[in-house]
C-alpha cells in the first residue's frame, strides 16, 4: 500500500503527508479499510490487497 | 501600540485590529483547527499559521496579505532515522515555537517543536531543515523528557538582535541552551536554577522554563516564567536568579513579558500551585514587577475576581507599548492600555488561546 501513496502523491502533490506521517505510518486518527477490513499494519502498511481491492481511507470521529 | 493582534486559539487563527479606540476582529482563518502559534514575521509581513489538525499533522501556513489567502508550505520533518529515544522514530507531533532569523539573515526562520527538534530555514520557510547539532547534542536522549507535552518541546527561540548568530532557546524540561554560531555548537546555560522534580537538584538538564524571554531593551536581560519559580538573567542566561514569590502570588504560571522600554519591569500572569492550574482563589490576576523582580504588585481592575477558572498560556501574555494582551484557556480576551493598572474584556467566547502576538 505504501506504492499506491507514492502514486496518489505524484498525481496529489501534497496528500500523502496529511494521512501518513513523514516515517510513512499511518497517522493516528486515520484508518485504512481493504475491502471492509481495517488494516493491522499502521506502520509499514504491508497489509494485503488485490487489484480488485476497495481501498477506503477515513479519519476517525474523534475531537471535539 | 502595535495595532494588530493575532491569536493561535484551538478553533483557528484570529486577529484583531485597533480602529477608533476599540478592537474589532478582522480575519478568522482555518476554523475548526488548532493553531498553536500565529505569527507574523515583522520584516517582511507575512503571517504563519502552525496548525496542529487532530487528524491530519502538523501543517505550516503563510500569508502575504493579512490572512486573505494562505498558502501551504512544507511542514517540518524529521530526517529519515531520527529518534526520540532509541527505537522510538521521532516524527514532528507540534509546532510550539517560530521565530524569525533577524535583519542580517532576511531569509531566515527558526522553528522548535515537540518531540525536540529546532528547525531552521533559510529560504523564507520553504523548506525546513533539522539542527542536527542540537538533535545529536549528548544530554538529549538521557537529559531531556516530557513537561507540558509527552515529550521534550523547544518553545523559546530567542534571538539576539545585536548578534543574531547567538540564540537561546527554552526547552521543557531540559532548560536553556545557548549557540553563539548559528546553530553549530550547543551550550547548557541553567546555572542558578533550580527544580525541586528532579532527583538531583544540580543536574545538568531536566528544568522546566516555560517560557524564555529577552527584554528588547537590553537583550542581556532575560527572564523566564520557569515550573518552579520566576527566574532573570542579567548576563545573558550565564547565570539565572530566582525573583519569585517563595510563598506569594508571582511564582506558578505560564507566561512572561518584559517591558518593551525597560529590562526590569515584567508582568507574569500566577496560576494556583503546580498541581491544580487555575486561577489562584478563583480570580484573575497579572502581577508587575518594576524593579527586577524585587517585588511584585497583583493588578486585578477589570479581570474576574470570582468563580474563574482561567490559566494564561506560555505564549499568550505580550506587551507593546504601554499595552498588555492576554489571552487565557476558556477563551477570554484581556487588553490593558496602561501597563496592567486596568483591565478591559476583548471577547469572553472565544476558544481556548494558544498564542498572542502584538503586530503592526
Amino acid at each position: 500500500m505504501a506504492e499506491i501513496f507514492k502514486e496518489i502523491e505524484t498525481n496529489y502533490p501534497g496528500l500523502r503527508s496529511y494521512v501518513l506521517d513523514e516515517r510513512g505510518s499511518l497517522r493516528r486518527h486515520v484508518n485504512i479499510f481493504i475491502d471492509g477490513k481495517m488494516i493491522n499494519d499502521r506502520n509499514k502498511l504491508s497489509d494485503a490487497f488485490s487489484s480488485n481491492s476497495e481501498i477506503y481511507i477515513m479519519q476517525a470521529l474523534s475531537g471535539g | 501600540m502595535k495595532s494588530t493582534l493575532l491569536l493561535g486559539t484551538r478553533k483557528g487563527f484570529v486577529s484583531y485590529q485597533f480602529k477608533n479606540g476599540e478592537w474589532k476582529s478582522e480575519n478568522l482563518s482555518f476554523e475548526g483547527v488548532p493553531v498553536s502559534i500565529a505569527y507574523a514575521d515583522e520584516r517582511t509581513g507575512t503571517w504563519w499559521a502552525c496548525l496542529d489538525h487532530g487528524h491530519w499533522g502538523v501543517k505550516l501556513h503563510r500569508s502575504n496579505n493579512r490572512g486573505n489567502t494562505w498558502e501551504e508550505v512544507t511542514a517540518p520533518a524529521y530526517p529519515e532515522g531520527s529518534e526520540i529515544k532509541d527505537g522510538i522514530p521521532a516524527t514532528t507531533r507540534y509546532i510550539w515555537a517560530m521565530a524569525h532569523g533577524g535583519k542580517k539573515f532576511p531569509s531566515r526562520i527558526w522553528l522548535g517543536t515537540d518531540p525536540g527538534g529546532l528547525f531552521l530555514s533559510e529560504d523564507n520557510g520553504n523548506s525546513f531543515q533539522l539542527v542536527e547539532s542540537l538533535w545529536n547534542h549528548p544530554t538529549r536522549k538521557e537529559g531531556w523528557f516530557g513537561g507540558g507535552r509527552d515529550q521534550p518541546g523547544i518553545h523559546s527561540i530567542v534571538v539576539d538582535p545585536r548578534n543574531e548568530e547567538r540564540i537561546h532557546i527554552g526547552i521543557s524540561c531540559a532548560g536553556v541552551f545557548e549557540t553563539t554560531d548559528s546553530g553549530k555548537k550547543w551550550h547548557i546555560r541553567n546555572k542558578g536554577m533550580w527544580a525541586d522534580f528532579l532527583p538531583n537538584p544540580d543536574a545538568e538538564t531536566g528544568y522546566d522554563p516555560h517560557i524564555l524571554v529577552a527584554a528588547n531593551s537590553n537583550p542581556d536581560m532575560m527572564w523566564q516564567q520557569n515550573h518552579c519559580s520566576i527566574f532573570k538573567s542579567s548576563d545573558s542566561a550565564m547565570n539565572w536568579e530566582d525573583v519569585g514569590q517563595k510563598d506569594g502570588t508571582a511564582r506558578f504560571g505560564f507566561a512572561i513579558a518584559v517591558a518593551e522600554d525597560n529590562p526590569n519591569q515584567a508582568w507574569v500572569a500566577p496560576a494556583n500551585s503546580d498541581t491544580t492550574r487555575t486561577a489562584i482563589k478563583g480570580a484573575l490576576c497579572i502581577c508587575r514587577t518594576d524593579d527586577g523582580g524585587k517585588s511584585w504588585k497583583v493588578q486585578t481592575k477589570g479581570l474576574p475576581q470570582e468563580n474563574c477558572y482561567d490559566i494564561v498560556y506560555r505564549h499568550c501574555l505580550v506587551n507593546s507599548g504601554d499595552a498588555l494582551a492576554f489571552g487565557t484557556t476558556t477563551g477570554n480576551l484581556f487588553f490593558s492600555p496602561d501597563r496592567g493598572e486596568s483591565w478591559q474584556t476583548i471577547n469572553n467566547y472565544l476558544p481556548m488561546i494558544y498564542s498572542v502576538q502584538f503586530v503592526d
